[in-house]
């Protein structure tokens, strides 16, 4: 089946726009996760490598391009996970995605966790400016005891700049696979002028979407109830949390990206200890 | 474009029977979400619930459910089972929540214990490779041994999906047994002008994000009262 959700318009893209690359390989090895290879192309890059835990748990920050994406920029993320590997990754702010012109942005991302590995894979807010054109594919492998945390959250249009996203376009792809199971699909298509924008069913006149989502063993149902109870900042926004093939998915719409990846955050806290046995000590650089 | 698609006696009868709500299906159990919005009073009355209706229409069916049952009936018909076992598995891992996951898996269970007595097509090889089938897969599985077009299998399936929402809705919001007539007609209306359009006839890849769907169903999972399983 064709999992392709985006124009193939091939005019679209820009042989000349930055393409920039980033690949991350970890290993566990004398009770330490290293990173043992890295390589980058263009401005992805690693900020810094850090154990503010242990030397078990990796962090990394990882450095998107100044400044934003822009028309005809690709970007390519891939990471790698040995058995028992423990690692975080985060970003130190926000990705934007400006106007396009013309050209469409895209980014891959590609992770791929060993048996035994944990990774917390926490990107920091798209914010998707109007007259986007934009398209992102992540695809996570998964094995059976492998342990995987992550959020993604979507900002439409700048609403502390008046901006909406009336014009603006993107195209998602969202899967992850155990083994050669699809465990979750997600496609999609948020374009300014469709009426998805404002339907009940879509965006319901929200700007901002959030789905955060959890693989482990150890997730029960009774889990996720305790989790129920965990509010958000921002009274109007919407949020569910639902269980769905061994995953926990919890979601998030409503107007304040803040809010967001704090609702996320208290879930995060109070998992963590029951998945991994760790605190969730919040990253430096969520707070600055 | 009129679709030009005729059929035979022996498949019309079919076709009628699989759409017909009698069908032991359990179809009758889910309100696919409608249940939390009327407790949540946000369909309270005809118009409302047809604009429900018609984004449902739009979005979870046309650029949903019926990408993934035109590419399981044309896998079907080339008898390429790899490719119908990726589609299914693709499209039970885009249901939102373990509510519309465990709706699609039940309904597609009973339904292919229907494929053996109504085309008496025997699919012990298939069921053995593949343990859940989504509904819409089920379906198109089921209208293609039935001997029914896809383009007619297609309309088959959004009419009975409709047909069961509206007495649904008719139950739970709930509007007089008119009123719920009135609605079939205008979404009749609605569902025949989209048929002729490039909405029917997609080439395009599924829509399986539908961020208030998502927590809608979310939320009903803890709703305290409810007559629907989803």
């Amino acid at each position: 089946m064709s999992v392709d959700n985006g124009s193939t318009d091939g005019s679209e893209y820009d042989k000349s726009g930055w393409r920039a690359f980033l690949s991350l390989q970890y290993k566990f090895l004398e009770n330490k996760t290293t990173l043992i290879s890295r390589s980058h192309s263009g401005p992805l890059r690693i900020q810094k490598v850090l154990y503010p835990e242990s030397p078990a748990i990796c962090h990394t920050l990882v450095l998107h391009p100044p400044g934003g994406v822009a028309g005809g920029d690709n970007l390519n993320i891939n990471v790698d996970l040995g058995t028992q590997a423990h690692v975080l990754i985060t970003q130190p702010g926000a990705t934007k995605w400006y106007k396009s012109n013309g050209l469409i942005a895209s980014q891959n991302v590609s992770i791929k966790l060993a048996a035994k590995s944990v990774l917390e894979w926490f990107p920091q807010e798209s914010i998707f400016f109007d007259q986007v054109k934009s398209k992102t594919h992540t695809l996570i492998d998964l094995k059976n005891d492998s342990s995987f945390f992550t959020w993604e959250i979507y900002c439409f249009g700048r609403r502390f700049s008046n901006e909406s996203f009336l014009e603006g376009r993107l195209l998602t792809k969202y899967q992850i696979r155990l083994d050669d199971n699809w465990l979750l699909n997600e496609q999609g298509s948020f374009i300014g002028s469709d009426r998805f924008m404002y339907s009940p069913i879509g965006m319901a006149n929200k700007s901002i979407w959030g789905t955060f989502i959890v693989y482990h063993s150890k997730i029960s149902k009774e889990l996720i109830s305790s989790c129920r109870d965990i509010a958000a900042e921002e009274k109007l926004a919407l949020v569910g949390i639902t269980y769905l093939n061994g995953m926990l998915i919890a979601r998030y719409l409503g107007d304040s990206s803040e809010s967001a990846k704090n609702y996320f955050i208290k879930i995060w806290q109070h998992l963590r200890p029951f998945l991994i046995g760790v605190e969730g000590v919040i990253p430096r650089i969520w707070r600055t | 474009m009129k679709c030009a698609n005729t059929l035979d006696d022996l498949a019309l009868f079919k076709l009628l029977h699989i759409v017909s709500p009698t069908l032991p299906v359990g179809a009758f159990s889910y309100s696919q979400t409608l249940e939390w919005w009327v407790e949540k009073g946000l369909i309270n009355n005809e118009s409302s619930f047809i604009d429900w209706l018609k984004d449902m229409t739009l979005y979870s069916q046309f650029k949903g459910d019926l990408c993934f049952f035109t590419e399981a009936y044309q896998c079907v018909s080339t008898g390429d089972f790899k490719s119908l076992f990726d589609v299914n598995s693709l499209f039970l891992s885009s249901r939102e929540s373990s509510e519309l996951r465990a709706e699609t898996v039940q309904m597609g269970y009973s339904l292919l214990k229907l494929i053996p007595e109504i085309t008496q097509t025997n699919l012990d090889e298939l069921t053995c490779a593949q343990q859940s089938f989504g509904y819409p897969i089920a379906w198109a599985l089921l209208s293609f041994h039935a001997g029914v077009s896809l383009h007619i299998a297609k309309k088959g399936f959004l009419w009975s999906w409709l047909e069961n929402l509206v007495m649904v809705g008719v139950k739970v919001i709930p509007l007089g047994q008119t009123a719920g007539q009135r609605v079939l007609v205008t979404m009749v209306d609605f569902l025949s002008s989209h048929c002729e359009t490039e909405v029917f006839h997609n080439t395009f890849s599924p829509i399986t994000v539908l961020p208030g769907l998502a927590i809608a169903s979310a939320n009903h999972e803890t709703q305290y009262t409810r007559l629907f399983r989803s």
